[in-house]
């Protein structure tokens, strides 16, 4: 090194305090940026929550078929106020995309079985906490305090990708947060015996993408895929412009991307009752589906729930045939490479 | 040897020398000339062959629109049908049926890539009752589809074979139906 260029080293021997001056600054400088971004870390995955039009994100949950339900209602005996009432659970589970015997479960825990003051006079299942009002939630009915319970499950736990008892137990009742007799340690282990006294989880959760594009439906099994050509030994011509994917009837169908609705109606034309998105210069097509629950014109979020799997138009069973327009009503492309996040919307 | 024969003989010599340079090259461009006219003879009959491929491209897409198209593949296409015979074709499954197909071949154009291989492309209407169709009940479902098939051909012995062959959708009567009324629900909005 030249001595010129040792100019400011040789000012900080002379100078030692002010060496320790800008020592001190620098730290300062890195603590303030590190909890600026410790905040945003935060602070995002509640905005995305937030961005869900109290949605289901990009994770949803698909009931399985070995859900016993007559043995889940036959456990609301001699459980306080949710005597008979494993109706109201079932409800307010599948409306907000919450496994009905996990909302339960938690309920049992949190109550003492629908026995806690708060679940019988303030109709709070949860135990949920009003920080901003500084006082627990009171709601006019169990039904009420149930569904505000699933949608806070759902938006705070299983949008974000939390699903497993485990994982939200470490969320829910972190073991040694605010809790000095170390009860949050039982919570997975109680919520685990109650799930199983309920017959066991009735839903799979997974998630449903990251793309540009995302799957419609969780766990999609495709039953028909994307097909225009000429079959080699019948010379019948294959015209299937979009994939075929197994759902049962009723199961809420999602946005694959962010976009407008530009049509949603029934369609005389085989489509059935059919939703069509725009997305810049692509259309998502959702037909056969049993409902539709948006209007053209609504600009939807992806992952919101558009429709309903069923079976309307020209189809033989429950399935939802979703199509990739890159023309409207003109050229089609197959949709499972953009699924896949092989393809972009650019592409 | 007076100055004047020397300025002879050198002339002589230079012309001898300029006639052999000219012969020499005149016979080489002569060479070249029956080489590009042997040339030029393969090509006019090679393009001969377009006329009968653009017909036997016709005659390809109604024998494959008759589910008899074995014997005009090879290649790549071959491999293809006898992976669908075997049932192990990658997109085999089980969707709707067309029934009767009516082909009506609109144009079909052909270009020689090179002296043994080729390349027709063929515009054709396809029409066909869908599944759907139930006069008895008044449901009408009849497609008409424009397509346009790219046939690739490989000269085997003295035959053109289709090495492979795909198929673009060009329009759909379904689409025009599903936009009219669409058209139809804005006006009576």
């Amino acid at each position: 090194m030249n001595k010129e260029n040792a100019g400011f080293l040789l000012l900080f021997i002379k100078n030692p305090i002010l060496g320790v001056v800008l020592a001190v600054v620098l730290a300062i400088a890195l603590l303030i940026m590190s909890s600026v971004g410790m905040v945003l870390s935060v602070t995002q995955p509640s905005n995305s929550s937030s961005n869900n039009d109290g949605g289901y994100g990009f994770v949803t949950c698909q009931e399985g078929d070995k859900f016993d339900e007559e043995k889940f209602l036959s456990s609301f005996q001699d459980a306080g106020v949710f005597t008979d009432n494993g109706q109201l659970f079932l409800d307010a589970g599948r409306a907000n995309n919450v496994d009905p015997v996990l909302l339960a479960a938690i309920s049992f825990h949190e109550t003492g079985k629908g026995k806690s003051p708060m679940v019988r006079l303030d109709n709070n299942p949860g135990g949920l906490y009003n920080s901003s009002a500084g006082e627990f939630f009171k709601f006019d009915s169990l039904a009420e305090g149930l569904d505000f319970m699933a949608r806070n499950l759902n938006k705070n736990y299983i949008s974000q990708g939390i699903v497993t008892i485990e994982q939200i137990g470490a969320k829910y009742a972190p073991i040694g947060v605010n809790d000095p007799s170390n009860s949050n340690a039982n919570w997975v282990p109680v919520v685990s015996s109650f799930v199983a006294d309920l017959g066991g989880l009735s839903m799979n959760c997974s998630a449903i993408g990251s793309g540009d594009f995302v799957y419609p439906i969780p766990n999609a099994v495709v039953t028909s895929p994307f097909s225009v050509r000429v079959h080699p030994l019948t010379g019948e011509v294959e015209n299937h412009k979009g994939v075929d994917f197994a759902c049962n009837v009723g199961l809420p169908i999602h946005a694959s991307a962010t976009g407008k609705v530009v049509r949603s109606e029934f369609n005389t034309g085989g489509y059935g009752n059919m939703v069509v998105l725009q997305h810049g210069d692509k259309y998502t097509l959702y037909g056969h589906m049993s409902e539709r629950f948006v209007s053209v014109g609504d600009e939807v979020e992806q992952g919101k729930t558009v429709g309903a799997c069923g079976s309307t138009g020209d189809s033989s069973g429950p399935h939802l045939h979703f199509e990739i327009q890159t023309s409207y009503f003109d050229v089609r492309v197959d949709p499972l490479p953009y699924l896949q996040g092989a393809k972009t919307k650019d592409e | 040897m007076n100055n004047k024969q020397k300025i002879w003989n050198f002339a002589s010599i230079f012309i001898i020398l300029i006639l052999a340079i000219v012969s020499s090259n005149l016979f080489s461009h002569q060479n070249d000339l029956k080489e590009e006219i042997a040339e030029w003879k393969n090509e006019a009959n090679s393009l001969k062959e377009i006329p009968n491929l653009n017909e036997q491209a016709s005659t390809f897409i109604n024998a494959l629109n008759q589910g008899n198209s074995k014997e005009y593949l090879t290649g790549k296409a071959l491999e293809t049908y006898n992976a669908a015979l075997e049932g192990e074709d990658e997109y085999e499954h089980n969707h709707s049926h067309t029934g009767e197909q009516t082909v009506d071949i609109l144009q079909s154009e052909t270009i020689k890539s090179e002296q043994d291989t080729g390349r027709s492309k063929v515009l054709y209407k396809l029409s066909y009752k869908g599944e759907f169709d139930q006069e008895d009940i008044g449901t009408i479902h009849q497609r008409t589809l424009f397509l346009l098939m790219d046939i690739e051909w490989t000269k085997e012995k003295s035959d053109y074979k289709v090495s492979d062959y795909k198929v673009e959708l060009l329009n759909d009567n379904w689409d025009d139906y599903i936009l009219s009324l669409e058209k139809k629900g804005d006006e009576s909005e």
